[in-house]
């Protein structure tokens, strides 16, 4: 092919080079430069993460032909800071504002952020959201992105609190300094010598018999070292908690999207080319896409051999329902005869993506002994390791994973995605094969949130008390169980977790269909049973005239109480959570308007538990490393609270904890980062570990004091008398010795599952899991105005309270509130995975798949609320899920107060919403 | 990776000269904003990409005459940030700020937005209002000067034969004293495609109309003139009444269709919700004109 020789000055350098035309130049900067700290993220410039300034100007580099570059001057993010030593104030700003969660978009943000101030330095901060809408950021709900930007135009400076404890104090994140200067590395950004690429052919029916397969035309593609597909690979069924799923479909597919075969080649060009030509001849099936159609007696079955498959926990399984959960207490019908009113209502909510601006990506590499190495954007890297061995029927000691940095996980990173094909394409062509998931994979391919159905049917005396409930709640899974099973037995601990409730009937369902299958996303079952519970809940309220705060008031579970599964309630106040949401939006002073309401919802949650270890180690100097199996997806847990606690702990400063983490050669079993379980479980082994260290630090303190241990105390790396400071000895005097001298170094490893809370076997039945510890509830309240000629609606103030336990570190626990603020309002106005008539997926891209924008997002108010829990590190809970739960109710509630119409299903679009306002006019 | 061979000439003459003969594997890009995504979405077979950004002479704004030029090369950010622009297309102005977000508009340009010919094409709208003349350039220098409303044939399909350079987009300076307003209306703030998209020109006397040129965009296969909309407004007051009647009007002349944004009903109605609006703002305010969710 015909080349174009180009000269670029990139970050003050210049460079000749010959292109192809056709290159973009991300392309350029990427594979040729190296400079990877230029991102793709949708590849079609509707995200923002590939933002370079060219020749001054901020734009998409995936848009931008190599060629037409020749003698432009470019400057990404690797040259925005001076030089080695010193910041861009945007850079440092970013850094002590928070606005750098996973760090993926960072560097677009910085760079739009540079040159929108080079040209306008004096900005309002309504200009620098109109500047950053063009960049999209899925975790930080971008409000402290805007105020880094304006705090770098007002010239501002910003003190973080600073304090004598670790604890309680906005401590900067470690790995955020990488982030600004874009040299962390991502999945997409790893390569290895000789590394070539991979990709995977998809199926092009929803339901489908694999008649033949012809691969012979792709193997023969000059170029192409690998093709396979289920013929060629052992295979073995993995699933979380039914084993259901192969990695490629070898009998039939059973959705558009399915794996049939996978390709290595020597260019991202011939891949492409060999999958087109691999012929594959389906005999297509009857397929079913709806959930209660699929229930049905005479719908198509997507898994003939569902009695046959390994499952983990008890349940009924019978056609294409593949869970039925229950939870039975009271009487029923007694709870509805003794009831003065009764009210019964729907709601469904839609498929919502994770869309991480990052996407999936893996490398695997297979050494001479025939050891692979896997190298995954993963949330689990322990759990890869075996979902690898079950699936592929590799060893568990053959395999090595080792997770890279993630650029937001939401829960869609749990699975197996990518990591399998790059293993067997890697084992076939022995070299390194890396995929990469397109935006367009990404939609079609992974494991978004479940779409869902509930019906809800309440009994209620006319003073408000909650006599009787009865919930039927539908999991519209997809092909695959995935974490189906699980997120009905979450919703159904949910729906009976908020309120007290003597009579109550909840029958859970996972329904098989010809979708992709969904997963675990942030909070999972959180939206959708909060969206139906609540919105509910206010339907009540009303109907007895009562206001929909006083309601909840009074029939909020109390500390001791039971839940409706039987958990016992400790180390909560829920009362406490309602009353400080209501008071941050003055709920009792708002004034009616015309078109304007108000609402509020309630989300109880759990902080999860599972198996998890750390080492705590003292280095030669007295710094203290930690080492994990557990990873960061970018919330920033392992750079925030996790060090403050091993350094609280300890009596050091966080800054002195180093961190080793993700890798499952290097550390020691992690289950997995997910189920808001970071802090409260991470932090907790951690602690632990910490705690055996300080013992062992101060017992040989003691002796060389004279003292005994316990008179001792520590600080800053020093461990001295209480009763006379002076007499002190310092960590590296003592970790120094025991290195070189006597008795060999100080660390603890410690192993923890914690354990799981009771709940009353009699209740429940179906159930994946019990109930994991740290309860803790969410209140959001909002004001809405909603115009009614179009229904668009406006959200004027978002207010949002959690119990957080203890804020470990506040700056990061505003962080996640304002970023799964932004995420529920996003499913509950905007986001909507669509699929077609043939399964197909109908908006599989940035554009019309809409996650909200600088300029849609509300500047969330995060109320903090600490009801320490005994079992949290220093008191702590869980944060991350819960707080994109309530949104869609929230708003849905808002609505009504302002218009009187009932919202049913999400996402709530102009248009929904104008067709509610007109029906009503129309009677 | 597209396959392609690669030109950049840097004047027509030069251009013209390097596409002789093969002016059917033409792909004249610019900014690139839809040409990219495109073509990364369709595997075409080995094209010429000819880049047009080197054309000096394709990039200027300016007043001659009582006419407004803007070469095709111009972005959506010189359009919106243009004196001359928002001295006497003020609407057109708006619709470069309202299109895509400003990355995009850094390097989108009119020519590409109007060549592209998408029915929700942000820029088109105010073109038909202003009664914009696109200029062309083709093969042996054939020149053409094509009235918007014949440019556009269908969705992503205009008049334009293969080889044929868009190179200049002119209209005449509404006459005073008028007034104009742009509406777009779409699913988020920044980043919308248009679900509807409206601009009005009005030549005023007092509260009445008697010139209306008003267009409409993402309710019909292409960007439209509301023809019958313009003749039941001019020679009357602009009064509730006559807004009425003109949303009614309007739905005749309009053909939405159903699809992933919206459905067919639902911008019939918002068409009637936005001209009465748009219609509104330009006789009370003049020049007031505003985009975005309202």
């Amino acid at each position: 092919m015909e080349t174009c020789t180009i000269s670029l000055k990139v970050n003050g350098r210049t460079y000749k080079l010959q292109v192809p035309p056709g290159e973009t130049l991300l392309r350029t900067l990427r594979d040729r430069l190296g400079l990877t700290g230029t991102k793709e993220g949708c590849g079609s410039g509707e995200c923002g993460a590939c933002m370079v300034i060219l020749d001054g100007k901020a734009i998409n580099s995936c848009l931008v032909l190599a060629p037409d570059c020749d003698g432009a001057e470019i400057l990404t993010v690797e040259g925005l800071a001076p030089d080695e030593e010193e910041l861009h104030p945007l850079q440092e700003s970013f850094i002590n504002h928070g606005a750098v969660q996973c760090g993926f978009c960072t560097p677009g943000m910085l760079m739009s952020a540079k040159s929108f101030l080079d040209k306008n330095p004096r900005p309002s901060r309504e200009e620098i959201k109109t500047a950053l809408s063009g960049n999209l950021c899925r975790c930080s709900g971008y409000k402290k992105i805007v105020d880094a930007v304006e705090a770098v135009s007002t010239n501002s400076s910003f003190h973080l609190s600073q304090g004598e404890s670790n604890i309680g104090h906005s401590f900067v994140r470690r790995d955020a300094i990488e982030h600004v200067r874009g040299i962390s590395k991502f999945g997409a950004d790893i390569s290895r010598p000789g590394m070539v690429f991979g990709k995977i052919l998809r199926s092009d029916y929803a339901h489908a018999r694999i008649k033949h397969i012809d691969t012979s035309a792709a193997q023969n593609l000059e170029g192409v070292l690998a093709v396979v597909t289920g013929q060629d690979v052992q295979q073995g069924y993995f699933g979380v908690d039914i084993k259901d799923r192969l990695v490629f479909a070898t009998d039939k597919v059973r959705y558009r999207g399915d794996a049939v075969a996978a390709v290595a080649a020597v260019t991202e060009e011939i891949v492409k080319k060999a999958l087109r030509l691999i012929k594959v001849d389906y005999e297509p099936l009857p397929a079913v896409f709806d959930a209660v159609e699929a229930s049905e007696p005479r719908a198509p079955i997507i898994h003939e051999n569902l009695q046959d498959y390994e499952i983990s926990f008890d349940t009924q399984r019978k056609g294409n329902v593949c869970t039925i959960a229950n939870v039975k207490l009271g009487d029923l019908d007694k709870g509805f005869a003794d009831s003065d009113v009764v009210l019964e209502d729907t709601f469904s909510t839609q498929i919502q993506h994770q869309a991480s601006i990052e996407g999936h990506a893996a490398l695997a590499e297979v050494d001479a002994r025939g050891r692979i190495k896997v190298w995954s954007t993963t949330q689990k890297p322990f759990a890869m390791r075996r979902y690898l061995s079950q699936s592929l029927r590799i060893p568990i000691s053959s395999i090595r994973v080792e997770a890279t940095k993630i650029g937001g996980g939401f829960g869609g990173k749990l699975e197996l995605i990518a990591e399998p094909y790059a293993v067997v394409l890697a084992r076939k062509c022995r070299r390194p094969v890396k995929i990469v998931y397109t935006r367009d994979e990404e939609f079609l391919a992974t494991t978004p949130r479940h779409k869902t159905l509930f019906w809800v049917k309440s009994g209620i005396k006319k003073d408000g008390t909650l006599l009787a409930r009865h919930v039927k709640l539908v999991y519209d899974t997809g092909a695959y169980s995935g974490n189906g099973p699980t997120t009905v037995t979450l919703s159904c601990q949910l729906a009976a977790g908020v309120y007290r409730i003597p009579n109550l009937f909840i029958e859970g369902y996972c329904v098989y269909t010809n979708k992709m299958n969904c997963g675990s996303m942030r909070g999972p079952s959180g939206p959708q049973t909060t969206f139906a519970i609540e919105s509910h809940t206010d339907n009540l309220a009303r109907k007895i005239g009562m206001d929909p705060l006083d309601f909840r008031l009074k029939n909020l579970l109390e500390k001791g109480e039971k839940t409706g599964v039987g958990q016992t309630l400790v180390d909560v106040d829920y009362k406490k959570v309602v009353n400080a949401a209501a008071d941050a939006i003055g709920w009792r002073n708002i004034k009616k308007q015309e078109n304007v309401g108000k609402g509020m919802a309630c989300i109880f949650w759990l902080s999860g538990g599972w198996a998890t270890s750390a080492t705590v180690k003292v280095n030669e100097d007295g710094t203290v490393s930690l080492v994990t199996g557990a990873v960061d997806m970018g919330t920033g847990y392992l750079y925030t609270s996790v060090p403050q606690i091993v350094a609280e702990e300890l009596g050091l400063n966080a800054e002195d904890i180093n961190l080793v983490q993700g890798d499952t050669d290097r550390t020691t079993y992690d289950h997995g980062i997910g189920g808001s379980r970071g802090t409260f479980t991470i932090g907790r082994v951690a602690q632990m570990a910490a705690s055996k260290v300080r013992e062992e630090l101060c017992k040989e303190a003691a002796e060389r004091l004279g003292v005994f241990p316990g008179d001792l105390a520590t600080r800053d790396g020093w461990i001295f008398l209480k009763a006379d400071p002076e007499k002190m000895v310092s960590f590296a005097e003592i970790s120094y010795d025991r290195h070189i001298k006597k008795g060999g170094p100080i660390f603890a490893s410690i192993q923890f599952l914690p354990e799981m809370d009771e709940i009353d076997p009699k209740r429940v039945k179906g159930l994946s899991f019990t109930a994991f510890k740290g309860n803790t509830l969410g209140c959001h309240a909002a004001i809405v105005k909603v115009n009614p000629d179009t229904g668009h609606v406006e959200i004027k103030r978002y207010v949002a309270a959690h119990d957080i336990g203890r804020a470990i570190n506040p700056m990061a626990a505003e962080g996640q509130i304002e970023g799964g603020v932004s995420m529920g309002i996003g499913f509950a106005l905007s986001e909507n995975l669509l699929i077609g008539d043939k399964g197909e997926v109908l908006n599989p891209n940035f554009s019309d798949y809409k996650l909200l924008t600088s300029l849609d997002v509300p500047e969330t108010e995060p109320v903090i609320v600490e009801v320490p829990a005994a079992y949290g590190p220093f008191g702590a809970k869980g944060l991350g899920e819960p707080t994109m739960a309530p949104p869609a109710a929230v708003i849905g509630n808002a609505i009504f107060d302002a218009t009187g119409i009932r919202m049913r299903h999400t996402p709530m679009t102009p248009e929904s919403v104008f067709g509610q306002i007109s029906k009503r006019l129309r009677k | 990776m597209i396959e392609a061979e690669y030109v950049a000439p840097s004047n027509l003459g030069e251009l013209f000269k390097s596409i002789e003969g093969r002016a059917e594997r033409v792909k004249f890009v610019a900014g690139c904003t839809n040409v990219l995504p495109d073509l990364r979405a369709q595997n075409p077979a080995p094209m010429l990409l000819v880049d047009l950004t080197g054309i000096e002479e394709l990039r200027r704004i300016e007043e001659n005459n009582g006419v407004i030029s803007i070469g095709s090369l111009a972005t959506m950010t010189e359009l919106a940030a243009s004196e001359i622009i928002r001295t006497h297309g003020p609407i057109l102005a708006s619709a470069a700020r309202a299109l895509g977000n400003p990355l995009t508009r850094n390097r989108a340009t009119i020519g590409g937005n109007i060549a592209d010919a998408s029915p929700a094409a942000d820029t088109a709208p105010p073109l038909l209002a202003l009664e914009a003349t696109i200029h062309t350039e083709g093969a042996s220098h054939a020149k053409r000067e094509i009235p918007v409303e014949e440019f556009f044939i269908g969705p992503n399909q205009t008049v334009l034969n293969q080889g044929e350079l868009i190179t200049r987009i002119t209209f005449p300076i509404p006459k005073d004293p008028s007034a104009s307003s742009h509406i777009k209306f779409g699913l988020r703030n920044a980043m919308a495609i248009s679900v509807v998209s409206v601009a009005v020109v009005l030549e005023m006397q007092g509260n009445l109309c008697h010139r209306a040129r008003i267009a409409l965009g993402s309710v019909a296969p292409k960007p439209i003139r509301a023809y019958l909309t313009e003749k039941e407004l001019e020679g009357r007051k602009i009064t509730e009444e006559v807004l009425e009647s003109c949303a009614e009007v309007v739905k005749k002349e309009i053909s939405p269709i159903t699809d992933i944004r919206a459905s067919a009903q639902y911008r019939e109605h918002v068409t009637g919700v936005l001209l009465k609006r748009a219609l509104w703002q330009a006789a009370r305010e003049g020049e007031n004109s505003t985009n975005g969710n309202i």
